[in-house]
């Protein structure tokens, strides 16, 4: 009971001494926050749903395209696309069968201002792609006006054409896109595409309307347009944290507490001269 | 999430739809120049009488020339293109009675060749060249024409002579 007591009373003694220790520190009232905000970057992989589904509903059109993308910085990504693509053209009086591949690697930047938690994009960016591909005349009618022996229409020649390989096509794109986290790490993206045509093998005897990645190449024009709509799944890699753009209201006391700290260094160098100057005089 | 969906709507998708007006002018499949000489005096040029030019398996005469003439002494002559050979009847003194028969001295000749295709452009598709022409006569009891001879074996311009006709 004695030593009970005694307990008690040395162990309130000691509080009293932690407490007192602890009220002299000072308390901040505006503390600064400290909490980091960690966001995942990691490389991100995915496949065009738009060219699985045409395949699917036309039977003319085989494709497949693989996206990925690795995050740099907060607003910058390295992106890439891989694809196939075999497309029979019906014109007026050929068909003709582009097949090939093609490789497009580039940057994104995003310019959307995600809330934390959210990591979505709206994004600018530009590629250079590259397309390896050949052309197939399936069949063709030779052009004649004159009426005579074919009265309606044109002849469909009896002729076969050999398959014309190893052409390649390399273009510059403008990529403007959004992609959307639908659930954790997974997301939907779209993005259409302005091309414009570098070099291009066209000065042959078939038609090279169509590059595979590029797609339908008009005659006199560099220009084309493309599109993807895919579906991709982040693996997370490492982490970190986010970083906030400053407001307004915080730059500027930032700047204006630089600027205040400048003047006092400034005026105390002044006068760290003026002691010096006036002890050489004294001395 | 309501962002997400706002995000969601951004649907970017462009699609053009243009008819397609493109019309061929660059280019055309040439036909083939013939000229008639005189088999008695080479050198000069004879056209024959009444003369009638129809395709075999064809119920009309050729239009680049007027049926039952008598002063053609060349005429531009349309091949098939598609295939590799075209068989014409050459008919002189030709007369088409009410039913549209044909009577007169005919000839049939065919010419064969090999048609080289040529890319122009995504109006027109393809036009063919002629290569290798070889004409041939089938020869019959009364064979109106004496002699031929090519004078180009092939056929990319229509504005010079292809083949000779002695009669």
């Amino acid at each position: 009971m004695k030593y009970t007591l005694k307990f008690i009373t040395s162990l309130l003694g000691l509080f009293m001494v932690l407490q007192t220790q602890a009220q002299q520190k000072k308390i901040d009232l505006n503390p600064k926050d400290t909490i980091t905000h960690m966001e995942s970057y990691g490389i991100r992989l995915g496949m065009d749903l738009s060219k699985k589904i045409l395949g699917q509903l036309k039977p003319d059109f085989e494709g497949l395209e693989l996206v990925a993308d690795f995050r740099l910085s907060q607003t910058l990504y390295v992106a890439a696309e891989w694809g196939t693509e075999k497309k029979s053209i019906v014109e007026d009086t050929y068909t003709y069968t582009p097949d090939g591949s093609y490789f497009k690697i580039g940057i994104d930047q995003n310019t959307y201002d995600n809330w934390y938690g959210m990591n979505n994009m709206i994004h600018l960016g530009g590629r250079l792609a590259y397309a390896k591909y050949s052309q197939t005349v399936n069949e063709f009618a030779v052009f004649d006006t004159d009426r005579y022996w074919n009265t309606e229409g044109f002849g469909v020649s009896d002729q076969s054409l050999p398959t014309y390989s190893g052409l390649s096509a390399l273009w510059l794109e403008v990529v403007f896109g959004a992609k959307v986290e639908l659930f954790a790490n997974i997301f939907l993206n779209a993005s259409v595409r302005g091309g414009y045509l570098l070099n291009h093998d066209n000065n042959t005897n078939f038609p090279n309307n169509w590059v595979p990645g590029f797609n339908a190449v008009t005659e006199e024009s560099k220009f084309g347009v493309g599109y993807n709509y895919s579906i991709s799944y982040l693996i997370p890699i490492f982490k970190k944290p986010k970083v906030y753009k400053e407001s307004e209201e915080a730059k500027k006391k930032r700047l204006q507490e630089a600027s205040e700290e400048k003047s006092i260094k400034k005026a105390q160098r002044a006068a760290d001269k003026e002691e010096k100057k006036s002890s050489k005089q004294r001395l | 999430m309501k962002r997400n969906i706002l995000f969601s709507l951004i649907v970017l998708g462009c699609f053009w739809s243009c008819e397609k007006d493109d019309i061929c002018i660059a280019g055309d499949t040439p036909m083939m120049r013939i000229t008639f000489l005189d088999s008695a005096d080479e050198t000069s040029e004879k056209a024959p009488e009444r003369l009638l030019v129809v395709g075999k398996d064809k119920t009309t005469p050729i239009t680049t020339i007027s049926p039952g003439s008598s002063s053609i002494t060349e005429a531009l002559i349309p091949l098939i293109p598609n295939t590799n050979q075209t068989e014409y009847y050459l008919v002189t003194n030709a007369s088409i009675d009410s039913e549209g028969t044909v009577s007169g001295n005919i000839d049939a000749l065919i010419f064969s060749y090999t048609p080289n295709p040529t890319f122009i452009s995504k109006a027109c598709g393809y036009i063919v060249s002629y290569e290798n022409l070889i004409p041939i006569l089938t020869p019959d009891s009364d064979n109106w024409i004496k002699k031929i001879t090519v004078l180009s074996p092939s056929i990319s311009n229509e504005n010079e002579v292809h083949i000779e006709i002695y009669h």
